[in-house]
């Protein structure tokens, strides 16, 4: 643990970090992204999308590939910030499974060398990369759990646990005297909690679609919204 | 010897026509110079002019041909002899119906068709393989078969190319995109003169100049203008709005004009503008009169329909846009009706223009303000015309995004090196100053993306042969390039499909990928002058039904959005500054203004106005500076800036010709408006700005499509623009961050200062103005900041600001709480 509670204070304070309690757990829920448990060290981050860029060059998009040079840079500037004992990625942490192969030499390096200076690095296995790609340090699972709540990649129906999720890219649109708002999101409600895409090239699924809405039906559900660095509820 | 052949003179005189001086002079001078202007007011037979040397060249070849081959009727010149480029596809259609008749009438074994977007495949193969003696046809349609292999062949004999409306060309990319492929031509056949066809304007040796290209002069013909028109404002007895865009209060006056008049026509400024005064106009048709509406989103037979009932006169007014400002002729128009801001003497005239196309009778025309600012404009107009004072467009540089799709262009044709493209472009006027560096990158770039983006096999388009000169890398490369010829980026359009049954229907026009997205099934929609209820998209489809409902939705187009520039503002801010010009004015506008006079203070020559006001829950600042769109766009950018900096809060501003309004969280002070008006935000603030403004995100996503980045279109599949815009969107991003000095960049950020920014005048203005902005507070918006406040275009900004109303519904008191369990867990673990 590196975060400090002057830092802390000072984040809360420019809306960088909101807090919020899910599952008896305190969240520090940060702009860029991810989530932070403070009781047991865990960085949670979600929907990292190595490589889609290269994957959608290949059917004539042109993007270019730094997509995943930037999603790195970004998540280890908040690992040094937080310096959690465990990292938790939450799925979709590769776009397909030539990622790998497609990746640069120094993105690939980069990858190994953040993966490799966190204690534990835990690769949730997502519908995106149902197996971890070789010589890549870190530990694959299906899912983690601490005490009444569990981490995975998609929801399941019958959990009677608390579930922490990604895959549904979260993003919300608001309207705030007059001005538009648009954002990835946070979102949960008393037992499901929805982690935002962190990769760069990451679209959003609107919360209030039909399909967002089935899973967290509007009267219940928190939105913690994110937009140009700072992170507010709605 | 006689200047006109037999059959010509013959033909003259059967008509009972002279041939003018002009005509005459053009005639006698054909061969003379390598480049003819022929600037003539509407009216004046510009066209036939144009047109007649060809025609009388093309008949004298065949009359020594057929002394030999006495019988055919084939013409002794096969092969392409004239090319005509119109910058609208419907005046292509007209201008050849026109030219059809005398060809006809007079027996001439000349062929001539027309070559558009719309022209079937068939044809366009069989004009390849045997093209007429004239080709009428569009620059899009011209620089695509300048991409045909065969391209030296067809172009080759080309003796003259006629460029109509030349003056709608000057100092815009279109205007760019046919001066690069007027270059070309020159290389395929270095003999062809050019001729421009040019309505009045104000630089006439700068028009001169475009047309020429750089290595030529233009021999310039003027026309000496007719009768001034007869304008007028209208007088209303209705109460005129303060603010708004429709003239709603004065349609009973428009529909009186209408049957007063035999046949008129009313211009609007937009194409939904059109749709609405269309529907009101039909509200208050008591006396069922023919009236039609006509703008260029409705589908092609639609429009040829309007067309045609217009030409045999059966209607009694028309309901339209732009789309019918340029060259069609009309017959019998007696009356032109102008709804909304003339915005600027030559696009004003050139509309009253379309009213008796007779050069010896005045034309009529009558101004219906929308609102008492309009008022204002719409005699600063009247004034200017009874002066004889015109409007004009300054030459700029060429876009550079345009060269990448040049380079492929000319690469599909036949293989070249660079250097001989860069002197073939440099031929062309608006590229003359173009430097070797960047046209190196823009080479490198439409070789293989540039370095960002060379190790994409996507962007290899070019190859180098063993002679040094390069190709295109494949068949695709060539085969993506011809899809997406063109220089002007639309909006995402989608056809509209008015169903009977089924699927079955009849495709009536497009409306905008946006407009679309926002309907629900069941929305009704005013489009062509019918409710239409929305039904589905299918397939880049529009579906709707006939449908009866009383509010129906007003369809937004892009052309709605457009910021159109007047020359008006100095006229303006004359007529404010001198009270004895008001009695000109509309009795209602008189007592607004001195409205203003009593409630705030009239913007005045030698001061800027500058009011504060609250309004939906901000502060509003105004800004009267009268300097134009684009000065006012970028004066609104740095002020916001420096506002941000000093803790304003600023949220979003909107420009007009004619002031600035920003709306900001905190008032501001007469101390802070000193600092705010320096000329040193010139300095650091504007690069700042630059980098960071949305609009050069919008402007990267066209450059993005025109210089071949994205394309829009691949196969039978178009991409719809939100699609472009998230590619683009994430490219530039990225570019940003690795290759800042990327090309594209760069072009991107040229055409953004070109286009909106006026970085001059401003600096003039800031110099002007030092010190000398006079703050007013007042309670609520003073008369003449009505119109400006209701303008909903504006610009967002980013910063303290909107992260200031996002704090306002922010629970942070909830944080709070929660950051002292937070610290005792941090304060317990690091105990460990």
């Amino acid at each position: 643990m590196a975060i400090t509670d002057a830092w802390l204070t000072e984040k809360v304070s420019q809306r960088h970090i909101t807090i919020t309690k899910y599952a008896d757990y305190l969240w520090l829920l940060d702009a860029r992204g991810v989530a932070y448990l403070p009781a047991c060290d865990w960085l949670i981050v979600s929907d990292l999308h190595l490589e889609k860029g290269s994957y959608l060059r290949s059917y004539a998009n042109p993007l270019p590939s730094l997509d995943s040079t930037a999603t790195l840079k970004r998540l280890e500037s908040i690992i040094d910030d937080y310096k959690p004992l465990r990292v938790i990625s939450l799925g979709d942490s590769f776009h397909d499974k030539h990622s790998m192969s497609r990746m640069t030499n120094k993105d690939r390096q980069h990858l190994c060398r953040l993966v490799d200076n966190v204690n534990e690095w835990m690769w949730v296995e997502g519908n995106h990369d149902p197996d971890l790609p070789e010589g890549i340090p870190g530990t694959p699972c299906f899912e983690v759990v601490l005490d009444n709540m569990v981490f995975r990649h998609e929801p399941e129906l019958n959990e009677k646990r608390a579930q922490v999720i990604g895959h549904y890219h979260p993003k919300k649109r608001t309207t705030i005297t007059r001005r538009r708002y648009s954002g990835k999101c946070f979102t949960n409600k008393e037992n499901l909690f929805v982690m935002p895409a962190f990769g760069q090239f990451t679209g959003g699924l609107d919360i209030d679609e039909d399909v967002m809405l089935a899973l967290l039906p509007k009267p219940t559900r928190q939105v913690f919204m994110l937009c140009d660095g700072i992170i507010f509820k709605i | 010897m006689t200047l006109l052949p037999p059959a010509f003179a013959k033909w003259f005189t059967q008509k009972g026509w002279q041939l003018r001086d002009y005509q005459h002079t053009m005639l006698v001078e054909k061969d003379k110079h390598d480049c003819t202007l022929l600037i003539a007011p509407t009216g004046a037979g510009k066209t036939l002019s144009g047109f007649l040397p060809s025609l009388v060249e093309l008949s004298d070849l065949n009359e020594n041909n057929t002394s030999a081959e006495s019988k055919s009727k084939q013409s002794g010149f096969t092969g392409l002899h004239t090319l005509y480029i119109s910058p609208l596809k419907a005046l292509t259609q007209d201008i050849h119906r026109n030219l059809l008749q005398p060809i006809e009438e007079m027996a001439l074994p000349i062929t001539a068709e027309t070559r558009t977007g719309d022209t079937p495949s068939h044809k366009r193969q069989r004009q390849r393989k045997k093209p007429p003696n004239i080709l009428l046809t569009t620059p899009e349609s011209l620089m695509l078969m300048l991409s045909y292999a065969d391209a030296d062949k067809l172009f080759g004999k080309l003796k003259r190319v006629i460029i109509d409306e030349t003056h709608s060309l000057m100092a815009n990319k279109r205007g760019d995109f046919l001066s690069l492929a007027l270059a070309r031509l020159s290389v395929l056949s270095p003999s062809c003169k050019r001729i421009g066809l040019s309505a009045t304007v104000a630089f006439p040796e700068t028009l001169g100049a475009w047309l020429a290209g750089s290595d030529s002069v233009a021999n310039i013909i003027k026309v000496k203008a007719g009768e001034k028109p007869k304008v007028e404002m209208l007088h209303s007895k209705a109460r005129m709005p303060f603010g708004g865009f429709m003239a709603r209060y004065a349609i009973d006056d428009i529909y009186e004009a209408i049957e007063n008049a035999q046949t008129t026509l009313v211009f609007v400024n937009t194409r939904a503008q059109s749709e609405l005064l269309f529907q009101m106009l039909w509200e208050a048709n008591k006396a069922a009169l023919p009236i039609a509406l006509y703008h260029g989103s409705l589908s092609k037979e639609q429009r040829r329909k309007t067309e045609a009932m217009m030409a045999s006169g059966m209607l009694r007014a028309i309901v339209c846009t732009s789309a019918l400002e340029l060259g069609i002729d009309w017959g019998d128009v007696d009356k032109v009706i102008q709804v909304g801001a003339p915005k600027g003497v030559s696009r004003l005239l050139q509309r009253i223009g379309r009213a008796n196309h007779r050069l010896d009778e005045p034309s009529e025309a009558l101004l219906v303000p929308a609102n008492r600012f309009e008022a204002l404009e719409c005699q600063a107009a009247i004034t200017a015309i009874e002066k004889g004072e015109l409007d004009g467009e300054s030459p700029q540089p060429g876009a550079l995004d345009i060269i990448p799709q040049f380079i492929l262009n000319c690469l599909c044709s036949k293989a070249d090196s660079p250097d001989a493209l860069y002197q073939e472009i440099l031929t062309a006027t608006p590229y003359q100053g173009l430097d070797k560096d960047d046209f190196d990158k823009l080479w490198r770039f439409t070789q293989d993306g540039g370095s960002a983006l060379n190790a994409y096999e996507r962007y290899q388009r070019l190859t180098q042969n063993d002679d040094g000169t390069f190709a295109p890398a494949n068949q695709r490369v060539i085969q993506r390039h011809r899809q997406n010829i063109g220089t002007i980026v639309e909006a995402g359009r989608l056809k509209v499909k008015r169903i009977r049954r089924g699927n079955q229907g009849k495709i009536i026009g497009e409306v905008e990928e946006y407009f679309a997205q926002q309907l629900t099934p069941g929305d009704t929609f005013y489009f062509g002058g019918e409710t239409l209820r929305f039904e589905a998209i299918r397939d880049m489809q529009l579906h709707a039904k006939s449908a009866k409902a009383k509010e129906p939705k007003i369809p937004s187009y892009a052309g709605g959005q457009m910021p159109l520039s007047t020359y008006l503002a100095e006229g303006v801010r004359a007529i404010l500054a001198s009270q004895k010009t008001w009695k000109a004015l509309p009795a209602q506008v008189q007592e607004w203004l001195k409205l203003q006079q009593a409630f705030s203070q009239l913007p005045s020559p030698e001061k800027v106005l500058v009011e504060q006001f609250p309004f939906r829950q901000a502060h509003y600042t105004l800004y009267y500076t009268f300097d134009g769109r684009k000065a006012n766009q970028t004066l609104g950018m740095l002020l916001t800036r420096r506002m941000e900096k000093m803790g304003i809060k600023p949220l979003s501003f909107s420009v007009t010709d004619y002031g600035l309004s920003v709306a900001s969280v905190n008032a501001i002070t007469q101390g802070q408006l000193q600092q705010l008006f320096q000329p040193d935000i010139l300095g650091d603030e504007l690069e700042d700005w630059m980098l960071q403004a949305p609009m050069l995100k919008r402007s990267f996503r066209q450059v993005a499509v025109v210089s071949g980045l994205t394309e829009q279109r691949y196969h039978a599949s178009q991409k719809t623009m939100k699609q472009v815009t998230f590619s683009t969107d994430l490219i530039y991003d990225t570019l940003r961050e690795h290759d800042r000095d990327h090309i594209l960049l760069k072009v991107a950020r040229a055409d953004a200062e070109r286009e909106l920014l006026d970085l001059r005048r401003l600096a003039n203005l800031l110099i002007r103005y030092v010190d000398s902005a006079t703050l007013v507070n007042l309670e609520k918006p003073s008369p003449m900041a009505i119109p400006i406040v209701l303008d909903v275009r504006s610009e967002q900004v980013k910063g303290a600001g909107a992260q200031a109303i996002i704090e306002q519904a922010d629970l942070y008191a909830e944080a709070e709480t929660m950051l002292d369990e937070v610290r005792a867990l941090l304060s317990g673990t690091s105990v460990e």
